[in-house]
Protein backbone atom coordinates (compact mmCIF):
# COMPACT_ATOMS: atom_id res chain seq x y z
CA UNK A 1 0.00 0.00 0.00
CA UNK A 2 0.72 3.38 -0.60
CA UNK A 3 0.23 6.88 0.98
CA UNK A 4 1.30 9.99 2.34
CA UNK A 5 2.39 9.95 5.77
CA UNK A 6 2.75 13.73 7.75
CA UNK A 7 4.90 13.82 10.47
CA UNK A 8 5.53 17.43 12.63
CA UNK A 9 8.59 18.09 13.88
CA UNK A 10 10.59 21.28 15.92
CA UNK A 11 11.81 23.66 13.97
CA UNK A 12 14.66 23.84 16.57
CA UNK A 13 17.61 22.78 14.40
CA UNK A 14 16.63 24.61 10.89
CA UNK A 15 15.52 23.10 7.66
CA UNK A 16 18.27 21.79 6.13
CA UNK A 17 18.74 19.24 9.46
CA UNK A 18 15.04 18.42 9.46
CA UNK A 19 15.18 17.62 5.85
CA UNK A 20 17.92 14.80 6.22
CA UNK A 21 17.30 13.52 9.19
CA UNK A 22 13.08 13.79 9.66
CA UNK A 23 11.52 12.17 10.52
CA UNK A 24 12.16 11.66 14.36
CA UNK A 25 11.97 8.57 16.50
CA UNK A 26 9.33 8.57 19.54
CA UNK A 27 10.82 6.20 22.24
CA UNK A 28 10.27 5.08 25.33
CA UNK A 29 10.67 7.55 28.24
CA UNK A 30 13.00 5.36 30.84
CA UNK A 31 12.56 8.00 33.39
CA UNK A 32 9.27 8.80 32.93
CA UNK A 33 7.75 5.52 32.34
CA UNK A 34 5.97 6.72 29.07
CA UNK A 35 5.26 4.89 26.11
CA UNK A 36 4.27 6.14 23.07
CA UNK A 37 0.63 4.86 21.64
CA UNK A 38 2.12 2.02 19.38
CA UNK A 39 5.05 1.72 21.00
CA UNK A 40 8.64 3.39 19.65
CA UNK A 41 8.75 4.16 16.21
CA UNK A 42 8.52 7.05 13.45
CA UNK A 43 4.89 8.28 13.81
CA UNK A 44 2.70 9.98 10.94
CA UNK A 45 -0.83 11.13 10.31
CA UNK A 46 -2.09 9.01 7.62
CA UNK A 47 -2.79 11.77 4.92
CA UNK A 48 -4.12 14.18 7.58
CA UNK A 49 -2.06 17.46 6.97
CA UNK A 50 -4.74 19.16 9.28
CA UNK A 51 -3.91 16.82 12.34
CA UNK A 52 0.05 17.01 11.97
CA UNK A 53 -1.10 21.24 12.44
CA UNK A 54 -2.72 20.44 15.46
CA UNK A 55 -0.29 18.71 16.91
CA UNK A 56 2.61 21.60 16.26
CA UNK A 57 0.23 24.36 17.49
CA UNK A 58 -0.42 22.05 20.94
CA UNK A 59 3.25 20.44 21.18
CA UNK A 60 5.20 22.67 19.82
CA UNK A 61 3.63 26.10 20.49
CA UNK A 62 3.19 27.12 17.00
CA UNK A 63 7.07 26.53 16.07
CA UNK A 64 6.86 23.71 13.87
CA UNK A 65 7.48 21.92 10.82
CA UNK A 66 5.46 19.54 8.62
CA UNK A 67 7.25 16.17 7.20
CA UNK A 68 5.36 14.80 3.79
CA UNK A 69 6.40 11.98 2.97
CA UNK A 70 5.24 9.13 0.64
CA UNK A 71 5.36 5.94 2.33
CA UNK A 72 5.55 2.30 0.74
CA UNK A 73 3.90 -0.33 2.87
CA UNK A 74 4.83 -3.85 1.55
CA UNK A 75 2.11 -6.06 3.18
CA UNK A 76 4.99 -8.46 4.47
CA UNK A 77 5.86 -5.88 6.66
CA UNK A 78 2.74 -3.99 7.13
CA UNK A 79 0.41 -4.41 10.09
CA UNK A 80 -2.75 -3.04 9.40
CA UNK A 81 -5.38 -2.42 11.96
CA UNK A 82 -7.24 -0.66 10.41
CA UNK A 83 -8.11 -1.77 6.78
CA UNK A 84 -7.62 -5.81 7.42
CA UNK A 85 -9.84 -7.61 9.45
CA UNK A 86 -7.54 -10.48 8.98
CA UNK A 87 -4.87 -8.24 10.83
CA UNK A 88 -6.96 -7.39 13.02
CA UNK A 89 -7.77 -10.67 13.82
CA UNK A 90 -3.98 -11.68 14.76
CA UNK A 91 -4.12 -9.39 17.24
CA UNK A 92 -7.00 -10.34 18.32
CA UNK A 93 -5.82 -13.82 18.55
CA UNK A 94 -2.23 -12.88 19.39
CA UNK A 95 -3.80 -11.54 22.86
CA UNK A 96 -5.55 -14.96 23.66
CA UNK A 97 -2.17 -16.72 23.25
CA UNK A 98 -1.10 -14.49 26.56
CA UNK A 99 -4.32 -15.97 28.29
CA UNK A 100 -3.71 -19.67 27.25
CA UNK A 101 -0.65 -19.48 28.37
CA UNK A 102 -1.69 -18.05 31.71
CA UNK A 103 -0.25 -14.82 31.23
CA UNK A 104 -3.29 -12.86 30.40
CA UNK A 105 -2.50 -9.09 30.65
CA UNK A 106 -5.95 -7.68 30.23
CA UNK A 107 -4.88 -4.29 31.31
CA UNK A 108 -2.06 -4.12 28.72
CA UNK A 109 -2.44 -1.31 25.92
CA UNK A 110 -1.45 -2.35 22.35
CA UNK A 111 1.70 -0.23 22.70
CA UNK A 112 3.06 -3.01 25.47
CA UNK A 113 1.94 -5.99 23.31
CA UNK A 114 3.45 -4.26 20.70
CA UNK A 115 6.79 -3.40 22.39
CA UNK A 116 6.65 -7.13 24.13
CA UNK A 117 7.15 -8.77 20.75
CA UNK A 118 9.64 -6.52 19.32
CA UNK A 119 11.92 -7.85 22.10
CA UNK A 120 11.33 -11.00 20.93
CA UNK A 121 12.14 -10.49 17.23
CA UNK A 122 15.78 -10.69 17.72
CA UNK A 123 16.01 -14.22 19.24
CA UNK A 124 12.84 -15.36 17.53
CA UNK A 125 12.52 -14.21 13.52
CA UNK A 126 9.29 -13.57 12.45
CA UNK A 127 7.60 -13.87 16.01
CA UNK A 128 6.51 -9.86 15.40
CA UNK A 129 8.16 -8.98 11.75
CA UNK A 130 6.50 -6.11 10.65
CA UNK A 131 7.99 -2.73 10.13
CA UNK A 132 5.20 -0.60 9.73
CA UNK A 133 1.97 -0.18 11.98
CA UNK A 134 -1.43 1.88 10.98
CA UNK A 135 -4.18 1.83 13.82
CA UNK A 136 -7.49 4.29 14.51
CA UNK A 137 -8.38 6.69 17.23
CA UNK A 138 -11.60 6.13 18.07
CA UNK A 139 -11.61 7.97 20.95
CA UNK A 140 -13.34 11.22 20.09
CA UNK A 141 -15.68 11.78 16.95
CA UNK A 142 -17.80 14.82 16.36
CA UNK A 143 -20.71 13.88 15.38
CA UNK A 144 -21.47 16.77 13.58
CA UNK A 145 -18.36 17.21 11.48
CA UNK A 146 -16.95 15.37 8.82
CA UNK A 147 -19.49 12.39 9.58
CA UNK A 148 -22.58 11.21 7.48
CA UNK A 149 -25.59 9.27 7.68
CA UNK A 150 -26.21 6.14 6.05
CA UNK A 151 -30.23 6.45 6.36
CA UNK A 152 -32.29 8.98 6.91
CA UNK A 153 -33.38 9.25 10.18
CA UNK A 154 -31.76 6.97 11.80
CA UNK A 155 -28.23 6.91 13.83
CA UNK A 156 -25.78 4.85 11.72
CA UNK A 157 -23.26 7.00 10.47
CA UNK A 158 -19.68 6.77 9.16
CA UNK A 159 -16.73 8.97 10.07
CA UNK A 160 -15.67 10.25 6.82
CA UNK A 161 -12.20 11.81 8.34
CA UNK A 162 -10.74 9.49 10.79
CA UNK A 163 -8.06 9.81 12.54
CA UNK A 164 -5.29 7.12 11.26
CA UNK A 165 -1.83 7.16 12.92
CA UNK A 166 1.05 5.06 11.30
CA UNK A 167 3.94 3.78 13.44
CA UNK A 168 7.30 3.20 10.99
CA UNK A 169 9.65 0.41 13.48
CA UNK A 170 12.38 1.37 10.97
CA UNK A 171 12.84 3.95 8.39
CA UNK A 172 14.43 2.93 5.18
CA UNK A 173 14.22 4.12 1.62
CA UNK A 174 12.34 1.22 0.51
CA UNK A 175 9.72 2.74 3.29
CA UNK A 176 9.76 6.34 2.98
CA UNK A 177 10.41 6.91 -0.29
CA UNK A 178 10.48 10.60 -0.43
CA UNK A 179 10.24 13.63 1.62
CA UNK A 180 9.72 17.07 1.95
CA UNK A 181 8.96 20.27 4.01
CA UNK A 182 5.00 21.42 3.31
CA UNK B 1 -1.32 -14.88 5.59
CA UNK B 2 1.70 -16.90 6.44
CA UNK B 3 3.57 -13.95 8.18
CA UNK B 4 0.79 -14.07 10.53
CA UNK B 5 0.42 -17.33 10.85
CA UNK B 6 4.16 -17.72 12.05
CA UNK B 7 3.96 -15.18 13.87
CA UNK B 8 1.46 -16.40 16.31
CA UNK B 9 2.88 -20.32 15.89
CA UNK B 10 5.93 -18.64 17.00
CA UNK B 11 4.27 -16.79 20.36
CA UNK B 12 2.42 -19.96 21.04
CA UNK B 13 6.26 -21.91 20.90
CA UNK B 14 7.66 -19.09 23.41
CA UNK B 15 4.94 -19.04 25.90
CA UNK B 16 5.28 -23.34 25.32
CA UNK B 17 8.88 -23.77 26.07
CA UNK B 18 9.98 -20.70 27.92
CA UNK B 19 10.10 -20.98 31.94
CA UNK B 20 7.78 -19.45 33.30
CA UNK B 21 9.80 -17.60 36.03
CA UNK B 22 11.23 -15.59 32.97
CA UNK B 23 8.17 -15.05 30.88
CA UNK B 24 6.41 -13.28 34.32
CA UNK B 25 10.07 -11.45 34.62
CA UNK B 26 9.82 -10.45 31.05
CA UNK B 27 6.21 -9.38 31.16
CA UNK B 28 6.64 -7.75 34.40
CA UNK B 29 8.84 -4.70 32.71
CA UNK B 30 5.96 -3.68 30.21
CA UNK B 31 3.56 -3.50 33.43
CA UNK B 32 4.95 -0.52 34.99
CA UNK B 33 4.97 1.28 31.50
CA UNK B 34 2.62 3.61 31.39
CA UNK B 35 1.60 5.11 27.63
CA UNK B 36 1.51 8.33 26.00
CA UNK B 37 -0.99 9.56 23.13
CA UNK B 38 -2.77 12.61 22.19
CA UNK B 39 -4.63 14.37 24.80
CA UNK B 40 -8.60 15.55 24.57
CA UNK B 41 -7.61 18.89 23.88
CA UNK B 42 -5.12 17.94 21.33
CA UNK B 43 -8.01 16.46 19.45
CA UNK B 44 -10.02 19.29 20.07
CA UNK B 45 -8.15 21.67 19.07
CA UNK B 46 -8.80 21.11 15.14
CA UNK B 47 -12.37 21.33 15.92
CA UNK B 48 -13.43 24.99 15.11
CA UNK B 49 -17.10 24.42 15.28
CA UNK B 50 -18.89 25.76 18.79
CA UNK B 51 -20.85 22.65 20.12
CA UNK B 52 -21.24 21.08 23.61
CA UNK B 53 -19.97 17.50 24.91
CA UNK B 54 -23.18 15.91 24.08
CA UNK B 55 -22.92 16.41 20.62
CA UNK B 56 -20.13 13.74 20.33
CA UNK B 57 -20.34 10.36 19.61
CA UNK B 58 -22.16 8.54 22.75
CA UNK B 59 -20.86 5.83 21.86
CA UNK B 60 -17.34 7.10 22.89
CA UNK B 61 -17.67 7.14 26.87
CA UNK B 62 -15.98 9.58 29.04
CA UNK B 63 -14.54 6.77 31.17
CA UNK B 64 -13.24 5.39 27.72
CA UNK B 65 -11.78 8.85 27.35
CA UNK B 66 -10.18 9.39 31.03
CA UNK B 67 -8.51 5.48 30.43
CA UNK B 68 -7.12 6.75 27.22
CA UNK B 69 -5.02 9.22 28.95
CA UNK B 70 -4.85 8.60 32.85
CA UNK B 71 -1.52 7.87 33.87
CA UNK B 72 -0.16 7.63 37.22
CA UNK B 73 2.46 10.31 35.80
CA UNK B 74 -0.51 12.80 34.99
CA UNK B 75 -1.01 15.47 37.95
CA UNK B 76 -3.69 16.88 35.64
CA UNK B 77 -6.10 13.67 36.07
CA UNK B 78 -8.00 14.98 39.30
CA UNK B 79 -8.53 18.61 37.46
CA UNK B 80 -9.63 17.28 34.42
CA UNK B 81 -11.99 14.74 35.59
CA UNK B 82 -13.41 17.38 37.63
CA UNK B 83 -13.93 19.95 34.95
CA UNK B 84 -15.40 16.87 33.39
CA UNK B 85 -18.24 16.73 35.67
CA UNK B 86 -19.67 19.68 34.93
CA UNK B 87 -19.24 19.83 31.59
CA UNK B 88 -22.56 19.81 30.23
CA UNK B 89 -23.20 22.82 31.73
CA UNK B 90 -20.79 24.45 29.71
CA UNK B 91 -19.60 25.44 26.26
CA UNK B 92 -17.01 23.44 24.40
CA UNK B 93 -14.54 26.58 24.00
CA UNK B 94 -14.59 26.83 27.64
CA UNK B 95 -13.81 23.40 28.48
CA UNK B 96 -11.09 23.23 25.60
CA UNK B 97 -9.74 26.16 27.08
CA UNK B 98 -9.31 25.15 30.37
CA UNK B 99 -7.86 22.20 29.63
CA UNK B 100 -5.56 23.51 27.30
CA UNK B 101 -4.30 25.74 30.42
CA UNK B 102 -4.48 23.44 32.31
CA UNK B 103 -1.91 20.79 30.75
CA UNK B 104 0.79 22.92 28.67
CA UNK B 105 2.06 24.32 31.86
CA UNK B 106 2.99 20.31 32.63
CA UNK B 107 2.98 18.51 30.06
CA UNK B 108 6.88 17.42 28.54
CA UNK B 109 7.50 18.31 25.09
CA UNK B 110 8.30 15.21 23.13
CA UNK B 111 10.58 15.73 20.22
CA UNK B 112 8.39 15.00 17.37
CA UNK B 113 5.07 12.59 16.66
Amino acid sequence: MKTIGHHTCSKKNGKAFILKNAPFLSEYNETGKVLKFLGTGYYFWDDNIEMAHNWGRSHFHCSYYIIECQLHLKSNIFLDLVGNRGHLRYFRDMIKLFEKHGYKRSNWTIGKFIEFLKSKEKDMPGIFPFKAIRSIDNSVIPKNKNTIQFVDNKANYTNLDPRLVICLIEKNDVILQSKKIV
Amino acid sequence: METFEKSLKLIDKYFAETNRHIVEEELSKYDSMAIEGLTFDEYLAGFSEHFTFNEFNPGNASADFFTTISTDNNPLNSKIEMTFESINDITFDTFSSNIQQQYTGNCNLPEAA
